[in-house]
């Protein structure tokens, strides 16, 4: 059973984007070393310091799904699918994203009906990985999610 | 020139003082780390404080036998309060201290001797950070989340970059974070 855990880059004072869910310098460490690496979806690479890189490494290889609400959904315009870590997500929202489901055909997105938490989920299975092939919209459940097995 | 040290308990969310619970109060200090704090305030050259923290030290320290109340007792003090009278600062070897907040922090820095202590409470530690009077920062983070409270840093007027100057775990749980200003 995989643990839940949650991960934030967040400032000194506890903030991890300001008031318009801009970040500001909040991931600056992101591209501020000389270790380069790839994304898992190599849509873009990272420039680390040693120590950061360390940490990218153990941290990515730990991940088998992401969890996010609709905001950062919104925010990040849904990765253009398949997210940066190259890992399902799973958005648990209200109001399924179905225009942004139609905008990306491509993507082996399915919409669970039954309520995660707190309502609808969407599974945005990743095109490339092919390491969830969906989730059955009567089988998810929170526990299933934990389930979901870690490369 | 001598620095200006900030010591500060934290929250995880960045808070120094609550309603919920004291961040300071709320995890036992353990040895390690209360040994790592006595070795260097016994070399602090003063202890800043405000009022309400003078007030409270003040009617404490006097009286205890703890291993901090010699180097509290014997180092000099400096309140920060335009209302304490001399007569009211019995603690000895206290001045206070009624001036602009800058202008007093650069005489402080000019005397000769040791780096000198911050010790809050968390207005008066905010007030110094938002002006950018602290030279360093030695945040002890709790293994606490307030939610809400007083926050150290609310009172800046934009963002600011710090450089990490060490970062130390205890046994407590409590990790101290040692950061100065960034000025570029």
């Amino acid at each position: 059973m995989g643990k839940v855990v949650a991960q934030a880059i967040m400032s000194l004072d506890g903030y991890v984007a300001k008031h318009d869910n801009t970040i500001g310098r909040l991931f600056d460490w992101l591209q501020n070393g000389e270790v380069e690496i790839p994304t898992p979806a190599g849509d873009f690479a990272v420039h680390l310091t040693p120590s950061s890189s360390q940490h990218w490494r153990s941290s990515v290889s730990s991940i088998g799904a992401l969890i996010c609400g609709r905001t950062l959904f919104d925010v990040a315009e849904g990765w253009h699918d398949p997210h940066t870590l190259d890992v399902p997500v799973v958005v648990v929202t209200h109001r399924v994203p179905t225009d942004w489901v139609d905008a990306h055909p491509k993507a082996p997105c399915k919409l669970a009906a039954d309520d995660l938490l707190v309502g609808n989920v969407s599974v945005c299975n990743s095109a490339r990985s092919g390491h969830r092939s969906g989730v059955p919209s009567d089988a998810l459940t929170f526990d299933k999610l934990k389930s979901t097995p870690v490369r | 020139m001598r620095n200006v040290i900030l010591y500060m308990s934290m929250s995880v969310d960045g808070f120094v003082d609550s309603d919920r619970k004291h961040a300071g109060t709320a995890i036992p200090e353990d040895a390690e780390l209360k040994q790592w704090k006595l070795d260097r305030i016994s070399k602090a050259g003063a202890h800043l404080m405000g009022r309400v923290t003078y007030q409270q030290m003040s009617s404490h320290w006097p009286k205890s036998d703890d291993p901090y109340a010699a180097p509290m007792n014997d180092i000099p003090k400096v309140v920060f309060s335009k209302t304490l009278s001399d007569t009211e600062a019995t603690w000895p070897d206290t001045h206070v201290a009624r001036g602009d907040l800058a202008t007093e922090i650069a005489a402080i820095k000019a005397e000769p001797g040791s780096d000198v202590i911050v010790w809050g409470g968390g207005r008066f530690a905010g007030a110094l950070a938002a002006g950018d009077l602290i030279d360093e920062y030695r945040l002890l983070i709790q293994p606490l989340v307030l939610g809400q409270g007083r926050a150290l840093f609310d009172q800046l007027p934009d963002s600011r970059r710090l450089n990490l100057v060490e970062a130390l775990s205890f046994p407590s749980g409590i990790v101290v974070q040692i950061y100065q200003p960034r000025h570029n």
